[in-house]
């Protein structure tokens, strides 16, 4: 973490915010909301798969001369998204009365967003 | 360590900290925020909840730069008026086409995307004044 300018990981963070919220909110649609309960659905597989390739469109966009690590960071963040989607609908679908949709849903976007950050540590360390 | 990168650490653990502040303060702390149109600007509770927000930007970034004690401050108030207007406006985001109050779920999102660029604004202004209050070049 030596040599990529502040600057460009603030620029990193803030598409990777624009596009949280592009496609986790305005994008998806309610048959990729409900299929996440299923690991291997069709719609919510696509609705990872969206996630992360816009994350390698943010990461090219930032950094044009690494197109190979976009495109491992997106595969990365492809996975990490669906998981985390998959275990909040688990955990939804089980303790629902008890611990409260508002409560899982916090939990949902705090390890979002711990993904992002965990995403701009390995920028930070590899690029140069 | 060199100055580069004592900075970007500081910027990744600043944003950590502001993450767990935020998902503490806004999911785990007692709920009671107006959600209507109806409460007006200085609602108490409201207030309560962006200055629990605004305090907890200060202690992120007293103990992530413990000798940054006046731009926590500042940046502290800012976070305290900026969330409570994001929160207020978000009682109030209508629906263009129909000039209606716009679902739910849209006001949130507008919301928790407002909050996180508040952050973002908050680790810029904390470079720009390293380098202009401070005369330094980098942070850390």
């Amino acid at each position: 973490m030596t040599t990529v300018p502040i600057y460009l990981l603030v620029i990193l963070l803030l598409l990777l915010q624009l596009k949280h919220h592009y496609l986790d909110y305005r994008n998806q649609t309610d048959d990729e909301q409900l299929a996440k309960t299923d690991l291997f659905r069709r719609s919510a597989i696509i609705h990872s798969i969206r996630h992360g390739a816009a994350t390698a469109l943010c990461l090219i966009v930032v950094f044009p001369a690494h197109p190979l690590f976009a495109v491992i960071a997106g595969a990365a963040d492809t996975v990490v998204h669906h998981l985390i989607d998959f275990f909040k609908t688990r955990i939804e679908g089980w303790n629902n009365s008890l611990i409260g949709h508002r409560y899982i849903w916090g939990v949902d976007q705090l390890f979002h967003q711990l993904s992002y950050l965990a995403l701009i540590l390995v920028v930070g360390c590899v690029l140069h | 360590m060199d100055h580069n990168h004592a900075t970007s650490f500081v910027i990744i653990y600043l944003m950590l900290f502001f993450q767990f502040k935020h998902f503490i303060v806004n999911f785990l702390f007692p709920y009671d925020v107006p959600r209507d149109t109806k409460k007006p600007f200085y609602d108490l509770s409201a207030l309560r909840h962006s200055f629990f927000h605004g305090a907890g930007v200060a202690v992120c970034i007293v103990l992530a730069l413990p000798n940054m004690i006046g731009f926590a401050i500042l940046a502290g108030l800012f976070e305290h008026v900026a969330h409570h207007c994001i929160d207020t406006a978000e009682c109030k985001i209508k629906d263009i086409s129909s000039n209606k109050l716009a679902p739910a779920h849209f006001r949130i999102d507008v919301d928790q995307l407002l909050h996180q660029l508040t952050y973002i604004a908050i680790l810029v202004a904390l470079k720009w004044w390293n380098l202009l209050v401070l005369g330094h070049t980098e942070i850390g």
